[in-house]
């Protein structure tokens, strides 16, 4: 079809950065990155590129955020399809195309986001859970305050432990808020962290882990 | 231009070269499935909908693709099937889906397309919430649910490139793409012309009109031009207001005589049923329609209507007399003497006119003026005697064809309040009459004298300023109250009579004279009152306690309606109130008792208007033609205009144009003589008031899209 806009892929990945994902970064956020920031930039008049490249990130979005289901890969293949036919401009069929090669060179990981709860890079929301490194806790309540609803337990001096596994910590600037960078992600195996908060340094490898029980029952 | 010849689904057929292959098809009767596309617009391409397969290449949108010669196209396949629905999908994402509580449900394209392409909404897709859609949304005239919006750029299209007036435009905030104005100004700080051309293409419900703006009880076409569907007669207003802003009064006048042989008197006197409904009252007054008539009327120099508008046809042989030489039966008469018929109007006054010579006062409706409008329908050939009053209609009818009784309601009413004196009360007809033929009033209004006027509409207000001119002290009192826009008389009529000295008790109620010790009448016990209406016992008022006021008088005018002067010795079955009425139904109608003679005007409806009356000579003169043998026709074209130019552009600051004030006469100057008061507009004013015209009928320019159910 006649494209019915000039503007051109400029801002645009390189494929190669898509087939060859550095290192951390997940496929299904870099596509809804991708996505978000095209359509931004393209002129609205055509209904793909304007209302199409809509779902081309608000699809990622919603697998990243843990509301996607396994038929999403099909439907956003299609729609990339529809896209690239509709050929509207070079900046919504090159971000189609994109997308639609993520999806094929790395399906796994875009469909172990679906099954599995599973981003390599741990990027999505989803994916994996936040803790408090209880070895590098120091009690100074920064996180206490920065968390929403009563998200996160501790007084001071005590190691902080997160009680609510809360959307809202991943996407803000949650994490940062820990002078000691003791906030960190995890993915499907946990380690061992105390359920409530316990004093500094009474939560060590082994032992400490057994004392913080024993000190709860007693 | 060549024809092409192509194929389209295997049907053969012929298109302009140069066409779109969908508009060929769509020529053709073949339906393409389109949404952002309409005849008046440049295509875009946007919407995909109208995709085709060509000689079996890859899909093309056909809007956007030119005929040529054996082409073969395809317009159904499994392709272009999902592209279409994917479209439907993309739009349905960000649509609402509360279809039945739109008020475009049922007339909406976009509802029509999805039940077409048998479409059902892909729960997968994700729901598009934008946060645009509430940028805007209240404007004077316009209602925009932008939530509504698939953003097809055809109003964005029709004000750029159609209009020139170029507000609106595909705008960007937040990653998201809408319809809006530079900087999202409201629509009348953009330079919007409020044309209602992006409602008129507007395939959804985005874009409406503000309810209460046209009305639905007329066809559109009717409808979208408020000011002529109202007025009684029709005149095409918004092209003599075109003519006028571009400097053809000729041309206007011509315009406004194409349905009415009275364009000073009207400018003078016309009640404008036309300015009330005009569409810029939803913006910042309505134009002042009835000024720019007058001003037309007096700047048309060269009458270059003139000619043709008193040529007759051939003469039929046939006699009509016309009974009154009212603006009804004047009307009538021309219309009668043009179609070729033989017309002799009888008026019983020394002057034509009816209440336009003996009812409404020199200052209002200046008789040299009147005089003027009424020689030239005299020059159509109708004898018109004057000074003669009919008593029996049934001899007369023996010489003529038919008579059109055209009396109008020239008697007032005396309302018989407690303690009144006869000697001291007249009706305002018979006081106005007087005035204008310049006798004694009975009893004499004179320096001095203390009037009072009962009635609050505008003959109330003529008796008041003319007793004012007289010397007298004036105080009007009403039922109705001017707080609660109840008076029927027009606002500048009360605002200038106030200027004058005359008093206003609106809104109160009597409860009888006070008399001196001979039974002379020395005032009227008024009250305020809170409401009133009309049981089945008559009046009744809810008084405001503690408001009694004590008006003194040495007359009273009654201004509270009229009837006909019509009894049964005039030879039409009539009934109480003194209307003649048509046996067959009962009815004050067109017909009458008596074979031949027909009625037309106030005589009908009872007072009524100058206008109403000379809509009613029309339809008489036409139905009593038709009667004697004619077409029935009486359509007059005496000005030749081409169509308006759709390309209006911008004018900033367009909402704001402020309402043009006539130039009347200052107070100390008009409240002693019966100088004229309206003193109109200078050519200036005329074009600033012209230039506000909304010009209405270029709506109707835009062709309407038809929807598939249509092919």
């Amino acid at each position: 079809m006649k494209k019915i806009c000039e503007i051109t892929a400029e801002g645009l990945p390189a494929i190669e950065e898509v087939t060859n994902l550095a290192e951390g970064v997940c496929p299904v956020c870099q596509a809804a990155r991708i996505a978000r920031k095209a359509h931004g930039a393209i002129c609205g008049h055509g209904t793909f590129c304007r209302d199409g490249m809509y779902q081309l990130y608000l699809i990622p979005e919603d697998i990243s955020n843990g509301r996607g289901s396994v038929e999403d890969l099909d439907l956003l293949k299609d729609i990339c399809d529809l896209i690239i036919k509709a050929n509207e401009c070079e900046l919504s069929v090159r971000t189609a195309e994109l997308i639609k090669t993520s999806l094929e060179t790395h399906y796994d990981e875009w469909y172990d986001h679906l099954t599995r709860k599973r981003c390599k890079a741990m990027e999505c929301p989803a994916c994996y859970t936040l803790y408090i490194d209880p070895a590098l806790c120091n009690g100074c309540g920064k996180c206490l305050g920065a968390a929403p609803e009563n998200a996160v337990a501790g007084g001071e001096g005590m190691i902080h432990v997160i009680k609510k596994d809360l959307l809202a910590m991943k996407t803000g600037e949650f994490a940062a808020v820990c002078p000691v960078g003791a906030i960190k992600k995890a993915g499907l195996i946990k380690p061992p962290v105390p359920t409530d908060p316990v004093p500094v340094g009474s939560f060590g490898a082994g032992a400490g882990a057994g004392g913080g029980r024993r000190r709860r029952r007693g | 231009m060549g024809k092409v010849t192509l194929w389209i689904d295997n049907v053969q057929i012929e298109a302009e070269e140069g066409q779109s292959v969908l508009n060929a098809a769509l020529d053709a009767g073949i339906y393409i499935p389109h949404i952002c596309s309409h005849p008046d617009l440049e295509p875009q391409g946007g919407c995909k909908l109208c995709v085709v397969e060509i000689d079996g290449a890859d899909p093309v949108t056909s809007c956007t693709t030119t005929v040529a010669e054996g082409m073969h196209v395809v317009t159904k396949t499994e392709q272009l099937d999902r592209l279409r629905r994917g479209s439907m999908n993309f739009m349905f994402a960000g649509h609402p889906g509360d279809c039945g509580g739109c008020r475009s449900f049922g007339n909406c394209e976009l509802q029509a397309l999805f039940q077409y392409l048998n479409a059902s909404v892909n729960p997968s897709m994700r729901h598009v919430t934008k946060k645009t859609t509430k940028i805007n949304t209240v404007n004077p005239l316009i209602d925009r649910e932008m939530e509504r919006c698939i953003q097809c750029g055809r109003c964005v299209r029709m004000c750029r490139d159609v209009r020139g007036v170029k507000v609106l435009d595909y705008q960007k905030k937040d990653g998201e793409t809408y319809i809006g104005t530079l900087n999202d100004l409201p629509l009348d700080a953009s330079g919007c012309r409020f044309c209602g051309a992006c409602i008129e293409v507007c395939p959804t419900g985005a874009l409406q009109d503000r309810e209460g703006t046209f009305r639905k009880d007329l066809v559109k076409e009717e409808a979208l031009i408020p000011c002529s569907a109202e007025c009684p007669a029709h005149i095409n207003i918004p092209q003599y207001i075109s003519q006028i802003a571009k400097g053809d009064y000729d041309g206007a006048v011509a315009t406004i005589r194409e349905k009415v042989p009275f364009p000073t008197a009207l400018g003078y006197v016309c009640t404008s049923y036309c300015q009330k409904k005009c569409k810029r009252n939803g913006l910042n007054g309505a134009v002042d329609i009835k000024g720019l008539k007058l001003f037309a009327a007096h700047h048309d120099k060269t009458q270059s209507w003139h000619d043709q508008y008193v040529k007759t046809a051939p003469a039929t042989g046939k006699k009509v007399a016309v009974v009154g030489g009212g603006p009804c039966g004047l009307t009538a008469a021309y219309y009668l003497a043009k179609k070729g018929h033989d017309v002799t109007l009888i008026e019983r006054y020394p002057t034509c006119g009816g209440m336009l010579s003996y009812g409404i006062p020199a200052y209002r409706m200046p008789r040299d003026e009147l005089q003027k409008e009424v020689d030239v329908i005299a020059e159509t050939g109708v004898k018109i005697i004057t000074g003669q009053t009919v008593t029996d209609v049934k001899a007369l009818k023996a010489d003529y064809d038919a008579v059109l009784v055209a009396v109008g309601a020239s008697e007032g009413k005396i309302i018989p309040v407690e303690n009144h004196n006869p000697a001291q009360e007249a009706t305002a007809l018979d006081v106005l009459r007087d005035i204008s033929m310049g006798t004694k009033t009975t009893p004499e209004i004179g320096p001095g004298t203390k009037v009072l006027v009962y009635g609050g509409g505008n003959v109330a207000y003529d008796v008041a300023r003319s007793a004012v001119r007289l010397g007298a002290e004036v105080s009007v009192v009403c039922l109705e109250s001017r707080e609660k826009g109840q008076m029927t008389a027009d606002d500048e009529e009360i605002d200038q009579a106030a200027e004058e000295g005359v008093k206003l008790y609106s809104g109160y109620s009597n409860s009888g004279f006070s008399t001196d010790e001979n039974g002379k009448v020395t005032g009227l016990n008024c009250f305020a009152i809170s409401d009133f209406r009309f049981g089945p016992s008559g009046l009744e008022v809810d008084k405001v306690e503690g408001s009694e006021v004590f008006v003194p008088c040495d007359v009273v005018v009654y201004a509270s309606g009229q009837k006909t002067n019509l009894t049964a010795e005039f030879g039409l079955e009539i009934n109480r109130p003194g209307y003649p009425v048509d046996p067959e139904t009962g009815k004050s109608g067109f017909k009458t008792s008596v074979e031949g003679v027909y009625t037309a005007g106030d005589v009908i409806t009872g007072t009524k208007s100058v206008i109403s009356a000379i809509a009613g000579g029309r339809e008489a003169a036409a139905q009593i033609d038709a009667i004697l043998g004619g077409d029935g026709n009486i359509d007059e074209k005496l000005v030749e205009v081409p169509a308006a130019d759709p390309y209006i552009g911008r004018i900033e600051g367009f909402a704001e144009l402020p309402r043009q004030k006539e130039n009347i006469t200052p107070c100390a100057e008009r409240k002693c003589s019966f100088v004229k008061v309206d003193n109109n507009f200078t050519e200036e004013q005329a074009q600033a008031e012209a230039a506000r015209c909304l010009k209405c009928p270029l709506r109707l320019q835009i062709h309407r899209t038809k929807l598939w159910t249509e092919y």
